[in-house]
């Protein structure tokens, strides 16, 4: 049975169907939790949230998205609304408007031949960690979304409610923010080729 | 275009979201504009580097448990 004939069944109070589609499904959502918060308990706390959620509301589903783009768009809404909770201090999106707009006037480099650039180079990782983890909530989310999950523009703006330009803006501004956060690192290494 | 257009166009120049001519153009303007090619680069360079963070692992068994358990208890309802 597909994703489709599943949902038809459980709208018909079929349990064992949507057994069947929260098997098919909680890999992903519990690992977009993961992604998006960072820890087992947060991830387990919005899996279970998401298809409570989806249990009470599948009468309304009417199947305009797909099933998944569905529960993704419950889940990433809890997720958020954990996320704005979070300890780590946010940069203000005037910041990372700045940071995106004026990159043309700054003096660059590219580190990306750079010896210290490694996949294992620990200290580089944490910076992009916490770069990251610093990104205003919807940034983040969406940054994870596309860029780490690989879900289309057109998904993500029917997940969050936002326009399609307006979520192009959000990938540009993160990826020029964080790449940024690891320009100052190279720089302060000295080891890149200053032009 | 300048150095200000081109950069604006990048994530979308990455994610080939764009018309064939702005294509061309950006292409051109790399090939002369050092400082947007390292820009075009490092951005490259970031959005690979970010997927290393993050791995997708398997459920707990005891949150999948516990899951299943919180809908069950529903079903009574």
């Amino acid at each position: 049975m597909n994703e489709l004939e599943l949902v038809e069944r459980a709208k018909t109070g079929d349990t064992k169907a949507f057994e069947e589609l929260v098997k098919l499904t909680q890999e992903k959502i519990y690992n977009l939790g993961l992604k998006i918060l960072g820890n087992r308990d947060d991830a387990a706390d919005i899996l279970q949230e998401t298809y409570i959620k989806a249990y009470e509301n599948l009468p309304k589903f009417e199947g305009k998205s797909s099933f998944s783009t569905w529960l993704y768009r419950i889940a990433t809404n809890f997720a958020l609304m954990k996320l704005r909770k979070e300890k780590y201090k946010k940069i203000s999106i005037d910041e990372i408007k700045k940071s995106s707009d004026e990159n043309y006037k700054l003096e660059i480099s590219d580190w990306s031949n750079s010896p210290y650039f490694q996949y294992r180079n620990e200290e580089l990782k944490e910076i992009l960690n916490n770069a990251i983890n610093s990104l205003p909530p919807k940034y983040k989310t969406i940054f994870i979304l596309h860029d780490i999950e690989g879900l289309s523009i057109g998904e993500i703006s029917e997940i969050l409610s936002l326009s399609i330009p307006t979520v192009k803006t959000r990938i540009h501004r993160s990826r020029l923010f964080l790449r940024e956060k690891l320009s100052e690192y190279f720089k302060k290494k000295g080891n890149s080729n200053e032009m | 275009m300048k150095c200000r257009e081109i950069i604006k166009l990048l994530s979308e120049y990455i994610d080939r979201e764009i018309e064939k001519e702005e294509r061309e153009i950006i292409e051109k303007h790399i090939k002369l504009c050092k400082r947007c090619e390292s820009i075009l680069h490092t951005t490259e360079k970031t959005i690979f580097f970010s997927r290393t963070l993050y791995k997708n692992e398997k459920i707990p068994k005891k949150i999948e448990k516990s899951l299943f358990y919180q809908i069950r208890i529903r079903y009574k309802k």
